[in-house]
């Protein structure tokens, strides 16, 4: 058995801890040779590597008392919980235990977490991200939130940022709180630091030292500290872009017909332009210029926003009214729903079923011509 | 991921997606199929939803729960083109029900009248990510 175990992988020590380890102690060697062998064999055949199988057992040596029907059960079980192969590996390799739990204990668990305002979906999709989550008890997860709730975030924020974030539970009060202190240090406010933290939970898993560098690199752009700081306030995921890929994002809307100086502009007016999808950019300058509003895209960037099949609409519903649209009255094209309703008698969505962006950009494959 | 490719969205910008939110690569066929669909049965065609997914692929790796407690939100306050909407700011699907129940109370404390604030949210829904 000693050889074999050598030969798989395990070190002396390791072979202590399972043979000195209860049950398994009680157990002739002959019994145990062959749990360690069958078990070791359904453990690869299920895909994990020796190592792994190591790493497990030393967790949790009780997992070769364990008859391959009972490991097989188990993996049924969790099957029918909707956990994939790969996420039962996942979890296992770091919460071995799983093995040893009950489905009946297992659903008891989920539906703790349930009652915390989790469905059960989302409590799968925690756990496979961060196993530990599953077997946690309820009280555990309470004082997560309670010391959560003391450094400011309300108990809908938590419970948000934990389904965008699986590791928001995994990391300690003191981390998190340093994180916003570090972040608060940057020059927002309490308030501000959270809602940031809020909209883009990543953000717990970047060393502040991470985003300060991504500061430094968006300011190489030009921008100054200041802007970069309301950039991020507005738009935090642009944090989650390698400094490459925003360059290349400005370079395609400088490619627009634009100056670096006017692209700059428009992102400090309208910051979530960084994450825009260029086509839906690109359609909307072409559409815009070829009306005759250019302009507007530098000096009121911020219309932008407006989905291109409502501006197409209303210029089309202006143009057949006899209305030529300019940069005096442009903003017609956007004011609001009710405005619109009371003036014109039509509403948004009979403008955009009579006036049909997509019917005519297929009509005008080679050019947005109006 | 051919359910995106479906959609219009290509090779390299499902690349720079994954770069982005490496979690996607754990997301399910099924849940890219669900959050598709979800968007599909507020009107959006093929082009907003790449817009949609693109420019805020986190919208992937959101809750359908919560989408769809999210989408009842905004029907129920009176949005009355939430394709619209979210074609014009993506990242408002990275809002919970109760974000916009705060927002509008917050907006009611400055002595807004309710329609106002839902015609200033739907003309500009970035206003609900100023802080």
């Amino acid at each position: 058995m000693i050889e074999y175990m050598l030969d798989f992988g395990f070190t002396e020590e390791n072979i202590n801890k399972i043979i000195n380890t209860y049950p398994l102690n009680e157990l002739t060697e002959n019994t145990l040779f062959l749990n360690i062998q069958n078990n070791n064999s359904f453990f690869i055949n299920f895909g994990y590597t020796n190592q792994e199988i190591i790493n497990m057992t030393m967790l949790y040596p009780n997992l070769y008392t364990y008859s391959i029907h009972n490991l097989e059960n188990k993996i049924k079980d969790l099957k029918d919980l909707g956990y994939l192969n790969k996420d039962i590996r996942k979890i296992t390799k770091e919460v071995p235990s799983i093995y040893g739990y009950s489905i009946e204990n297992i659903k008891n668990k989920l539906n703790e977490k349930i009652k915390l305002g989790y469905t059960f979906n989302e409590v799968v999709k925690i756990s496979k991200y961060s196993p530990s989550f599953i077997v946690s008890s309820k009280e555990k997860i309470k004082q997560k939130i309670e010391d959560r709730i003391k450094i400011g975030y309300s108990y809908n924020e938590i419970i948000k940022i934990s389904k965008q974030n699986p590791f928001f539970y995994n990391y300690s009060t003191n981390n998190i709180s340093q994180k916003v202190n570090n972040l608060m240090d940057l020059g927002y406010t309490k308030e501000e630091v959270i809602k940031i933290t809020v909209k883009e939970p990543s953000l717990f898993g970047y060393d502040i030292e991470i985003i300060k560098e991504k500061i430094r690199n968006i300011i190489t752009i030009g921008f100054s500290y200041i802007d970069v700081i309301y950039i991020i306030k507005i738009f935090p995921a642009c944090l989650n872009l390698d400094i490459e890929k925003i360059f290349i994002k400005i370079r395609d809307i400088i490619n627009l017909d634009f100056t670096k100086e006017e692209v700059l502009i428009m992102i400090k007016t309208y910051p979530a332009l960084i994450g825009c999808d260029i086509k839906n950019t690109k359609d909307k300058v072409i559409f815009y210029r070829s009306i005759g509003i250019g302009e507007m895209l530098t000096s009121n960037t911020k219309q932008m926003i407006q989905s291109i099949d409502l501006s197409y609409a209303r210029y089309s519903f202006f143009k057949e009214q006899g209305i030529e649209i300019n940069m005096d009255n442009y903003k017609k094209l956007f004011v609001q729903q009710k405005d619109f309703i009371s003036k014109y008698k039509i509403s948004n969505k009979e403008l955009i079923e009579k006036y049909n962006y997509s019917e005519f950009i297929k009509e005008n494959k080679n050019g947005l011509l109006i | 991921m051919d359910y995106l490719f479906n959609i219009g969205i290509s090779e390299l910008e499902i690349k720079n997606i994954l770069e982005i939110y490496p979690n996607i690569k754990e997301i399910t066929k099924n849940d890219i199929y669900n959050k598709i669909e979800i968007l599909k049965s507020i009107g959006c065609n093929n082009r907003h939803i790449k817009n949609i997914i693109i420019s805020n692929p986190n919208y992937l790796n959101r809750s359908d729960n919560d989408i769809l407690i999210l989408i009842k939100k905004l029907i129920k306050i009176g949005i009355l083109n939430i394709n619209l909407l979210l074609d014009s700011y993506p990242y408002f699907l990275n809002k919970d029900s109760y974000e916009i129940d705060e927002y509008i109370n917050n907006e009611l404390n400055k002595e807004k009248n309710i329609e106002d604030i839902i015609n200033e949210l739907e003309i500009n829904p970035s206003i609900i990510d100023i802080i």
